[in-house]
This record gives structure tokens, sequence and C-alpha cells, in this order.
């Protein structure tokens, strides 16, 4: 297996005043540098080096100001990708017209930008990969856990997180929390494996282990309905109600499903169902220690596939790291496992919303695959409900029923079969929409065929269906490699280790990832070192990989290729630290990093 | 949910517009087959009616516009489907990967303009073989899916019949191996076609294509064929008859939502003789490539910077004569004799149209170096030999490079632009006359541009030139330098030793020598040399008549060799050339063996043999099976020796077919055959052969450590096929330094293939570069001229245009410039 250290490197601080302010150096308005003298640079710029209208030399390099951001260029860097930085607006810079540039002496990379609308204070802070996903980590504990669900929450005023309002849920807290928690699981493994058990590191990220844990599960059980179901997110009474989706609002063993836009479209509004099923008083605190009852609670039904296949790859990694831990937590997921895998096989391989029709994006029937929309998502659909069923027989040590619905599936239905054909179908979807695969792709099912094979490999030991789920995950490879997202790749890597990865490119999307994950806009199309790409469909892409801490924040689900600049003058939301935390954590439990 | 699979009748006429007749036999059957199509279309409402190659449209836009005019109203409706965006159905081998994109740009862009659409199926229905490649080149020329015949199933039983077939960037097309044949026509021959794909619909649960109508000699459906054809429709039990065409049938297919296996690798082998088969017409087209992309580069930097005008006309004239003759029976050697009389017109025409373009932009970009030197009286005082003779070396490769230049006039001494020494010696002129001398010097030019040398031809007594000790050392019948040392035996002109200096490997040993000059037993085949894809039968090796060191100094050392056999001579110079990697042979034969072939052998000693060949912008591995393989500018061999290694890679500069036999790495170099010899039974005549008489060609060898897809092979190829040109200059002022790149490119696996304007008269340049080592490559491109500077990142085996504006703005395309 291929293994790297991921060195120090310079994090990117930020912080904006106005030019009034009395922090901002007066050399600021007083620096004459004139034009810069760029004869010698023989490197793409984001601005036409004539444009370049100031510049300052700090200990290492030329900040050079232009009217479409700062660039800083390093002669003689460590890592080629730092040889040319971009800060644009509004992530680094109040607009992006520079009109000076001063280095001071306060740290090595210190410099002040004046622009039309500010100043900006850019530090460039030398940093472990570890530090940084603390920090991270510490970011969204503080700013977008929200009952232990990590995903994103909303500001009142924009890069102001301590304005964070206190709600924010997501389409798929599940997934998001999951992901976020397999990141804490492989922090803990990691931290006991070097530390020892007793050391804080290790105490405290057992706990946020735990608690991440005890969220994704909560879900599972919060809907009262006891029949399997996982709701994909849910609110207390203090938060306000959203008008999308589904929801249901819980009341004294009852829940009704309120008057939103999806309810009304599905002619759902004002149904009541059962939500008599308690909720395991242990994940209920999640909520009853914030003084909110099962009356207060309001959940997301019409659950996706995503939000299921995550919960099954976090009960794998809470198995093999906790799982002889907290046998409490332990029992509870394996009963929730057992009654959700039921639930799908007892209702034809679907899962079923209360009005007894499958939800949206859940299928994983036969019916469903030979449809058109299924036709293509059959193969990572029928991978991801093998997984569930080994998953429930890892976890639970049984077989039985289990086992033969997996034989079944495999032996009656192509299931295994079918999970290796997702590169043949995806292209021929792609053709009856007239673009190119990676136009069509949803860019989420990226992690879900991850969690799917990955999971899969590590649990078969029949040999032949083991090279076909290898064979099926290759087959994810022509869309996921390119974008060298080592949460795509890590697990690539373990589960086909003859498989050559680019690790340069893992340690410069570490070294290069942002230190927040407050979204703000950064341009694109801005810059002329990045032309656009016209695909097939008409897409725009970018002709190459630009580093993360120069492109839009976002989760496992953007092309990070996209060409179109986010314009968020007012982005008011921050995201959660699992797109990071994830991946190093992951990376460090497996050995293929190590801290430099 | 699945839907009904159905036959979709394809009403085409196969149109070989040169084989068994001369092209202006094949434009008048293209106008008649055209009209007859009309008038079927016109009788049949149902009817549709596909035609492939923008040459032959062309031709009717101008010879018949009224005609044409019915054709368009045709396409709008739909009955009339133009398929295969590009010129002609080409050979799918030899042409190079810019050829493809020509193929594609200049077919498109027609179709696009006279249609206002463009094709979006691929289509070579009887093309010989197909590289690895086309996926990506069918792909970046705006086109999804693919119609092929051959191989047929006798040939290779394992292609399927409905594939998605791949590249190795990643590339995909839906392909269609017709499994019938492409002019189906008569009742019996319909039911049999029928009959038969019946029954693969019914396997495999999708609709199939039958396609029917008289051609080769053009034709297409015929009325008797309609309404047989109709009448059928009414048939029960069996997939539904619709008369249709291939864009429909993939639209159609791709919602039958069929489970498609993946093809990854090439599609071959069908006629193997034709990767050899009369050497003139591949050299033309290997010698209007390299001519055309030098041209081209060198123009537009001239238009850019010395006020020429662009040529964009120009070299769309004469790409469509160079696409026109990759016409697979053309390319392929198989038309008749009189055919390539017509070939040297065209190519002959496109490469004088590049090679007046490519010197006046040399001129141009020269008039403005700095050549002036104090004391010169007039701007052409050199023939007094008192002041140095400026020569300006122009690199069209986008690498740099440093390699033997030749001028035609004798020196004492050479300098660069810096004033330093640079190696040279006097060479044996082609010319009987004056000093009987050429200066050969070696120069490094930066990539796509020049260097000044300053050529002396009398020794100036007032200064004190010292030249650098030369690698190159000559001695009885071994010759060495930096890189490699080579030891000829006297007894046979082949080669007994060859060491690799890098790594001290000796390729040869004296009881397994290389460069073997074999002649093969040919005649059991015809010019296809349909189902032989061996040729093993050895008739003799050729006797060394002579051999000596003609050369020995400082640039470069030669040994000569003379070969017999029979009647056919073979004359070869070893050029053994200072700082190169290349041992660089230049070969002239004499050729009158009938019915054979000539090989030039090298086997190695080792295990594990892989061979290597370039393809079109790429390259293939094959075991090494003794199977005769397609090939661009280089193939050879990998092996393991003493657990570590090797490989040894042949050059070319005009030849396209290898083989290798276990460890006999072999490069053919002569196929002398009948014309167009179809399997007849050769009735008494004075036959004429494809290779008789003299030939001139070159081929180099090339070893590495490792495989050589890493070893630099590629660029050295380029080296070998695409020369710097030295311009003398007069003395002059001028704004630009003596030394210059226009473009820089960051990776030398990034190369360039075309840099040129775009086709919409917009002022746009194109640039296009493939990545060469199968390396994914975070790169970067900066062209001051452009006012450009952007960065790029390439996936293993990737191509990419980028269209760059007036305003230094750019944007990735593909083939098709953005013009469609």
């Amino acid at each position: 297996m291929q293994t790297f250290s991921i060195p120090n490197t310079l994090a990117r601080v930020v912080k904006i005043y106005d030019r009034f302010a009395p922090e901002v150096p007066k050399e600021l308005f007083s620096v004459k540098s004139g034009k810069p003298d760029l004869e010698d640079i023989d490197f793409p710029l984001p601005s036409k080096k004539r444009d370049y209208t100031c510049f300052a030399k700090s200990e290492k390099a030329l900040w050079l100001g232009a009217a479409n951001g700062l660039t800083r260029y390093e002669a003689n860097p460590e890592f080629e990708t730092d040889r040319v930085m971009y800060f644009s607006a509004s992530r680094f810079l109040a607009d992006d017209n520079v009109k000076s540039v001063y280095c001071d002496s306060s740290a090595p990379e210190s410099v002040w930008v004046l622009t039309d609308k500010g100043v900006s204070h850019i530090t460039l802070e030398i940093i472990s990969a570890e530090e940084k996903a603390q920090r991270l980590h510490e970011e969204s504990e503080k700013y977008v856990s929200r009952r232990g669900m990590i995903t994103q929450r909303h500001l009142s005023v924009a890069r102001e997180l301590d304005t964070v309002v206190p709600y924010g849920h997501s389409d798929n807290s599940g997934t998001f929390t999951a992901g976020y928690a397999i990141g804490e699981l492989c922090k803990y493994a990691v931290y006991k494996r070097e530390l020892g058990e007793e050391h804080p590191k290790t105490v405290a990220a057992k706990a946020s282990a735990i608690r991440a844990t005890e969220a994704c599960l909560l879900l599972m059980y919060i809907h009262g309905r006891g029949d399997g179901f996982i709701a994909r997110t849910y609110i207390v009474s203090t938060e306000p109600l959203p008008n999308d989706g589904l929801f249901f609002r819980k009341q004294n063993g009852k829940a009704v499903c309120l008057n939103t836009s999806g309810a009304k479209s599905r002619k759902m509004n004002g149904m009541v169902i059962d939500a008599s099923h308690p909720v395991p008083e242990r994940l209920a605190r999640l909520y009853t220690d914030l003084g909110y009852t099962d009356n207060d609670i309001t959940y997301k039904g019409d659950t996706s596939s995503d939000e299921i296949t995550s919960h099954y790859m976090l009960m794998y990694f809470f198995h093999e790291i906790l799982g002889d831990e907290d046998k409490e937590l332990h029992d509870l997921m394996t009963s929730a496992a057992k009654a959700t895998v039921a639930h799908i096989l007892d209702n034809g391989n679907e899962f079923i919303e209360c009005n007894g029709k499958p939800t949206t994006w859940a299928k994983w029937s036969e019916n469903y695959f030979n449809s058109f929309l299924g036709w293509s998502d059959g193969c990572l659909n029928s991978a991801e409900l093998l997984m569930y069923l080994k998953v429930v027989m890892h976890i639970t040590g049984e077989t039985g029923r289990w086992l033969e619905a997996y034989n079944d599936l495999i032996e009656n239905h192509g299931y295994a079969k079918l999970s290796t054909m997702h590169e043949a179908r995806f292209h021929i979807s792609a053709m009856m929409e007239g673009g190119e695969p990676v136009e069509g792709l949803m860019y989420g099912d990226h992690f879900l065929a991850t969690a799917a094979y990955f999971v899969l490999i590590q649990l078969e030991k029949d040999e032949t269906l083991r090279e076909m789920y290898k064979a099926g995950y290759k087959g994810w490879n022509g869309t996921f490699r390119r974008e060298h997202n080592p949460i795509y790749d890590f697990p690539y890597m373990l589960s086909l280790p003859e498989e050559k990865l680019d690790t340069s490119r893992h340690i410069d999307w570490f070294r290069r990832n942002s230190i927040t994950r407050l979204i703000t806009s950064c341009g694109i199309s801005k810059r002329l070192d990045a032309p656009v790409r016209y695909r097939f469909g008409g897409e725009k892409e970018t002709t190459w990989l630009i580093e993360p801490d120069e492109l839009p924040i976002t989760k496992y689900d953007r092309n990070p290729y996209n060409y179109n600049d986010i314009e968020c003058e007012d982005c008011l939301v921050v995201e959660s630290a699992y797109v990071y935390t994830f991946a190093y954590w992951l990376g460090r439990y497996y050995g293929i990093i190590q801290e430099d | 949910m699945k839907l009904n699979p159905k036959i979709h009748l394809i009403g085409n006429a196969h149109l070989d517009p040169i084989w068994l007749w001369r092209w202006q036999e094949g434009c008048g059957e293209v106008l008649q087959t055209f009209r007859s199509a009309l008038d079927r279309l016109n009788e049949y409402p149902e009817l549709v009616f596909t035609c492939s190659s923008a040459a032959y449209y062309k031709w009717v836009s101008e010879i018949d516009p009224d005609m044409f005019e019915e054709i368009v109203e045709m396409v709008k409706k739909g009955r009339w489907v133009p398929v295969n965006g590009w010129w002609v159905q080409p050979d799918c081998n030899m042409p190079s990967g810019e050829s493809f994109a020509r193929q594609a740009l200049y077919s498109q862009y027609f179709y696009y303009k006279k249609f206002g659409k463009i094709c979006r199926s691929g289509y070579n229905v009887d093309s010989f073989g197909h590289n690895g490649n086309l996926p990506q080149l069918l792909r970046q020329g705006g086109m999804t899916n693919y119609v092929m015949m051959r191989p047929g199933t006798h040939e290779n039983s394992e292609v399927p019949e409905k594939f998605l077939w791949e590249s190795q960037d990643g590339s995909k097309v839906i392909t269609y191996r017709i499994p019938t044949g492409y002019a189906e026509n008569g009742k019996a021959s319909l039911d049999r076609a029928l009959e038969k794909l019946d029954n693969s619909a019914e396997e495999s649960g999708s609709s199939m294509m039958l396609f029917y109508g008289v051609g080769n000699h053009g034709g297409g459906p015929t009325k008797a064929d309609i309404e047989y054809l109709t009448s059928l429709k009414k048939r029960e039990g069996k997939p539904q008859l619709k008369f249709s065409s291939p864009d429909e049938f993939f639209n159609s297919l791709c919602l039958e939502m069929p489970d498609l296996p993946i093809w990854r690798d090439d599609l071959q082998h069908h006629a193997s003789g034709c990767y050899s088969a009369t050497s003139l017409v591949k050299q033309l087209n290997r010698q209007a490539e390299n001519l055309l992309y030098a041209s081209e580069a060198f123009s537009t930097i001239a238009s850019k910077q010395a006020g020429m005008k662009e040529k964009t006309k120009d070299f769309e004239s004469a790409w469509e004569e160079v696409c026109f003759n990759q016409f697979h029976d053309i390319l392929c050697g198989c038309s008749i004799m009189e055919a390539y009389e017509d070939v040297k017109l065209s190519m002959g025409h496109a490469m004088n149209l590049a090679s007046k373009a490519y010197n006046e932009a040399v001129l141009r970009i020269a008039k403005h170096i700095d050549t002036w030197v104090d004391g010169v009286s007039d701007a052409r005082h050199h023939s007094c030999g008192k002041y140095p003779r400026p020569v300006i070396v122009f690199n069209p490769l986008s690498f740099d490079i440093k390699v033997p230049v030749r001028t035609y006039h004798p020196s004492m001494k050479v300098v660069d632009s810096d004033g330093n020494a640079v190696i040279f010696q006097n060479v044996r002129s082609s010319r009987s006359n004056d000093s009987h001398l050429d200066t050969c010097f070696i120069a490094s030019v930066p990539a796509m541009g020049y260097n000044t040398y300053w050529l002396t031809m009398r020794e100036n007594e007032d200064s004190v030139i010292t030249v650098s000790e030369s690698d190159v050392k000559a001695a009885g019948l071994t010759m060495e330098n930096e890189y490699i040392s080579v030891t000829f035996n006297k007894e046979t002109g082949t080669i007994e030793s060859l060491i690799s200096k890098e790594n001290g490997f000796d390729y040869a040993s004296k009881d397994r020598r290389l460069a073997v000059p074999t002649v093969i037993d040919d005649h059991e085949t015809d010019t296809w040399a349909h189902m032989v894809f061996k040729f093993h039968n050895k008739k003799g090796v050729m006797d060394l008549s002579d051999i000596e060191l003609v050369e020995n100094g400082p640039a470069r050392a030669v040994i000569r060799t003379h070969h017999t056999f029979g009647s056919s001579v073979l004359t070869q110079d070893f050029i053994l050339a200072s700082g190169q990697k290349t041992l660089r042979v230049k070969c002239k034969a004499n050729w009158s063996e009938k019915f054979t072939m000539l090989k030039m052998s090298f086997p190695v000693d080792g295990t594990d043999f892989v061979n290597t060949y370039e393809i079109p912008a790429g390259y293939i591995k094959r075991p090494a099976n003794g199977e005769e393989e397609p090939a661009q500018r280089w193939g050879g061999i990998s092996f393991t020796n003493s657990g570590k290694r090797y490989g040894l890679q042949i050059l070319n500069d005009s030849k396209y077919s290898y083989d290798c036999p276990d460890n006999d790495m072999r490069i053919t170099l002569i196929r002398n055959v009948i014309f167009a010899d179809h399997y007849s039974h050769r009735p008494a005549a004075e036959f004429n052969f494809t290779d008789e008489g003299i030939q001139r060609f070159e081929y180099g060898i090339f070893l590495h450590e490792n495989e050589p897809e890493t070893s630099g092979v590629t660029n050295e190829a380029a080296i070998f096929n695409i020369r710097p040109v030295a311009i003398p200059e007069g003395y002059h002022k001028g704004e630009e330094k003596q030394k210059k790149s226009f473009l820089k490119v960051s990776h030398d696996n990034l190369i360039v293939t075309a840099f040129k304007f775009a086709e919409d008269e917009s002022g746009a340049a194109v640039l296009r570069l493939y990545e060469s080592k199968g390396v994914e490559t975070r790169g970067y491109i900066t062209c001051d001229m452009l006012d450009c500077s952007f960065r790029v990142d390439f996936l293993p085996h990737e191509i990419k245009t980028f269209r760059i504006e007036a305003d230094g703005k750019v944007s990735q395309v593909n083939f098709l410039e953005g013009c469609c």
C-alpha cells in the first residue's frame, strides 16, 4: 500500500477591516511600489503581467496586486502548487480591486491589502495537517453542531462565525454527520493506538465520535414509527419550519404530516401516522438534555438511499472501532440496522413512506432498475443493498434471513453482476442526456459508491464476489480519479492496492485545504490562468484542478472543476468540517498518511 | 419497460473514390449515385439515405450546385443523413493524430456550414483496422457513435457486435460492428443478412442495422430492394423493420438500455499487408503531415509577429488533399498503379502550399532578427568570408532540441548567438560542384523558436575559437558518442555490438547481430495480404558487398554498408552524431525482388518481451507474437535481462509496419507485390509492383531502460521526422534577439501537434497538444506573442485543444475549434 507524510504547510488566515480601522498600518496608504518587474516570471499568473499595479516583497514571495485580485508568487517553492497563489473576494478580499500592498514584519508572510471597499490582513501560518484537522473540528463543534448533527449552519452576518443562528438543517443531515462521525471514530482509533486510551486527546476523540454516532443513530429512531424507517433530519420547536420536503410533527405518540409544498404535491399534508415507538433514552438525551420533549420534534421523511448508505458505512466503522467498548450503543445500532434492512426486504427492496409508496430516491428493486431512471442507478444501488446486508451480518454475527437475502439477490437476481456494470450503463445514460458522463453525474454518488464498494470489499471473503466488487469499484474510477480527492482515493487504494495513484496530489489536497469552512465567494472566471473548458453537453469546467483553498467550499457533492463562480456577496453559511476530517483521519487510521 | 428491438434499414452506397479506378471516375460515380439516391428518396417517402465523406459533398456542391440544394433539403427533412464527420473513410491506422483532427475539422465545419449540423456517428465500414485511440479522436471530432466492419468475425472473433469502445484516455464511443456486409443487395443477400440480424437482435435483446444498397463503385438502394424490404415490414414474430439511419439507430439503442461490453483495445487485423504496401504513398503522407505541421506553426508565428497574411485557406486546401489521400484504398497502397500518379500531384500540391508558406514565414521572422555586424558594408557581405555569416535555425517542435543541422556550404568554424564555439564538421555534399562540402553543426534551438549561428568561411586570425571536445569517436568499424557505442561485423555488415553507454548493456553479440537485412517471401499473398497476419517465410539475408567508415569527425561519424540480394541493392549510412541518442540510418535501395518484403531485424536477448508501437497521438502495447502490426513513427521491444528492463526502439521517417516473432524486433521497409491484386489468378502480364525501383528512407535505433513510453522516444521520433530548417540570412538590424522561443510548454510529454489559426477567420489561434507518456501531468503554457499564459491538467493520453482569442482569452475546445 502506498503511504506518505504530509509536511507542515502555509495556511491562509484572513481578517478584513474597514480602511479606517486602527489595526490597519499607515504604510499601506503611503507605500508607492510602482508596477512590478515580472519579466523573468515564466509561469502563468491569474492576471496579465502588465495589469499588476502594485507589489510588496515578503520573506519568501512577491505579493502582486491587480484589479482582479491578489497574487502571491514564490520563485522557489517547496511545492510547485505553491508557486502561484491567488486571493480574491470575498474569501480573502473585500473586493478584487487591489490598490496597495504592504508586508509587515509581524509574521514571515503577513500582508496588508488595500482594496476599494476595505483592507485585508492575510497571514500564512505554518501548521501541520493534524492541526488543521483539529482547528476545523473545533470550528464545526462550536459553530456547526446542532445537537450532535454536523452539517451546516447559517449566520446572521457574513463571515462572522459568532453570529451563527441556532438552526440550519440539511436534507442530508444523516449522510454528512455519518461522514463526520467516521472521521471522529478513526481519530479515536489513531489516538488510542498512538497515545494510549487515557490520553486527553483520546478521551475527547471518543466522546466526539460517540456523540456524532448517537446523532446519526437518533435519526433511525426519532420518527417513532417502529418499522425501520430513517429520518433525513429533525428540527425542534424553536427552529423555523421549512416549506420543502415531507415533515412530520410528533404529538403525543402520533405524527402529522405538515402542510409543505412537498406534502401537498403528494397529497399527504395532514396525514396522521403512528409515532408511538419510544426513542431510546440515551439517544433522546441529545434533545431532552436541552429541554425538548418528543412533542417538540419535527422530522423529515422521504429519505433517500444516500442517508441509508452513509448510516451503514458508519455502522461498519463503529463496530470495528468502538463496538466492543460501547455495547449499549452497539446494541441500539444492531437493532436499527436489522430493522431498516428488514423494512427494505419486506417492501420488495424499496424504502416505504407512510403512504405506502416508495420514497423518491431509495429504491433497490428490480422494477426500479428496469425503469429509465433506475437503469443507470441500479449498478450503485445493487451494491448498496448488498452492502447493507453484509454490514448487518457483520455487526450482528447473524446470518439466517440476511444471508439468504444476500445470496438470493446475487444468485437469482444478478445484483453482484449488476454492481459491475456502472461504467457502461452510466455512459449510455449520459448519451441519452446528450452530454458527457461528468456532466450528468450526481457528484454525491462518488461518496456513495465509495461507501458501498469499499465496505463490500472489506467484508466479502468470497474471491469471486470480491473481484466483482472490485471491478464495479473500478468502473467509478473513470469519473472520480480526476478529482484527486483522498476520500475517494484512500478507500480505492485500500481496496485495489495494485492501482497506483499519485499521492503528491493528495499531499497538495491536504496542504491546500482551507482552515475554515466558512462559505465565501471566490473568483474562477476572472483568473486568466484558468481557461474555461466547454464540455460536449455545454457544461463549463476549468482546464485544471484548482487547489481547494481557491475553490468554493462544498460538501462531497459538487464538481470541483465547475467553472461557474460562486457569487455569494452575503454568504451566510458555515459548512461541516467532515470533508477534511473524514479524509484525514481515515488516512491516518489505515496508515496511508503519517504526520511529518 | 424494455423496448422491442428493431432492424434499422440503412440505405447507403459505398463509394470508393479511388481503387480500381482513378479519382476522376470516382467523382463521376459520386454524382451519379447522389442523383440516384435523390430519385429514390423522391419515389419512396419512407426511404432514408445515409452517406459519408465530406469530400464527396464538396465535389457535388461545386460541380452540381442544384443537386446539392436538393440534398440540403433532404438533410433538413432527415431523409438524407450525412455520417462520419471526416473527409473520407480513411485508413484508421496510419494517419497521425493531427490528421484525424483535420479529418474532423474540415468535414464537420463543412457540414455545419452547409447543413446547419454536424455528424454524430463515425462511419468507416470498409477501413482495414482501427487504432486504439479512435474513440478519443471521434469524440474530439464531435462524434459519439461508431460503425465499423473490419476485422470481421473470421479475422477477430472476440470483437462484439455492439460495444462501448474505450481509448486509453477514457473516451468512449458506442460502436456497432456490421456482422453482415455494408452493401447487401438482391433478395437472396437481403434474406441471408436479415436472418443473421434477426438472430442477433433476439440474442442481444437490442436493435441491429442492415446496410443495404449497391456499393464500392457507388450505386445505392435499388427500387427492387426498397420494395422488397417494404414488403417485409409486415412480417410477424420478428423484429420490426424500419428505414433508418445510424444516428437514429444509436439513439434508439440507448433507449433500449442495452448492457454493452467495454472494449479496451484496438480493432485489428484485416489487411496486414497494407501497413507496408506501396511505400510511395506512405512516404508522401508522412512528409505532408510533417511539413504541414511545421509550416502552419511558423506561419501562425509570422502572422502574429512578422506581418505575414494568414494562410488558413491555403492550409485548408492542403489538408483537404492530405485527408483525401488518406482514404483507405489509397493510403493502404492497394489501388491501381495509375491512381498513385494522381496522388503524387495531389500531395505535391499540398506540400507546395505548405512549403511556400513555411519559407515565407521563416524569412519574415528572420528579417526581424538583429544580425547586424559592424563593419559589414552591405547586407549580403559574406562572399569574401571576412565576416561570419548568420544562419538562423528554426525548430518547429514544442520542446528544445540539440541536433545536427546541415547547410550547403563548407565552414571554418561555427559559433552560436552567445559567441560560443559549436561542434561542426564539413561533410560530403550531394553535389559535384565547387567545394563538394557542406557544413554539419550541432545546433541547440529552443522550443518553437530559433537560434542564430555564425558560420565562418575563413579563419579570423584575430580571434581564438576553441571547440569543446566532441564525444564522437570512430575507428575501424566502431563508432561511439556520449550515449552509444556501435561495432559492425566486417563479414555481414550487421551490428555485433551495440552498447548503451548510459547503463553498459550490450544489445548485440557476435552470434546475435542486429540490423540484419532480411528478405521475406511474399508471393502467396495479395496486395492486402487477406487472411495473412504473419510474414515469416524467410527467403534469405542480404549479402554484404562493402563496408567502410566514411566519415569521422567531431560532429558525426558514418559507417556505410552495401548489401545485395538477387539484383537488388541496399546502401545504408549509419550516422552517429554528437550528443544524439539515436543511431540514424539513411537508406537507399534499388529493389527489384518481386513478391518480397525487406525487413530489418533486431533480435534481442532476454525474456518477457513486450512490443510498444506508436499509434495516432498515443502508443499501444502488443504481445511479441509475430503478427504484423501497424505503427507510426516508432515501434520496438522491451525485455528483461539480468533482472533489468531494457528496450530497443526503431524509429522511422516513412514506414508503418513492424513485427516481432518472439525476440526478433523487425521493421518492414519494403513490400513489393502487384498493385491491386486481390488473390487473382495473375494472368500472364507485365505487372507493376508496389515498391520496385529506387527507395529512399531512414530508420533510427534508440536504446533505453525500462519501458519506451517514459524514455522520451516519442520526442526523439518527432525530432527524427520534423527536422529544423536552417536559413542563411543577411546582415541587418532588427528588434528581435538572436535566440527566441515563441511558445513554452512546461513538460516535454505535452507535445504540440497544431499551432494554427481558427477556421472561422476570427483571428483566434488554436493550439493542440497531447500527453505522450501515459502519465497524468500538471502543466502550463505561456505565449507572450498571444498574450496568454495558462495552466492545464492532462490525463494520461489526453488530447487537448485550446482556442486563444485575439485578446489572449483562452478556452478549451475540441477539434472543431469552437466553430461548430
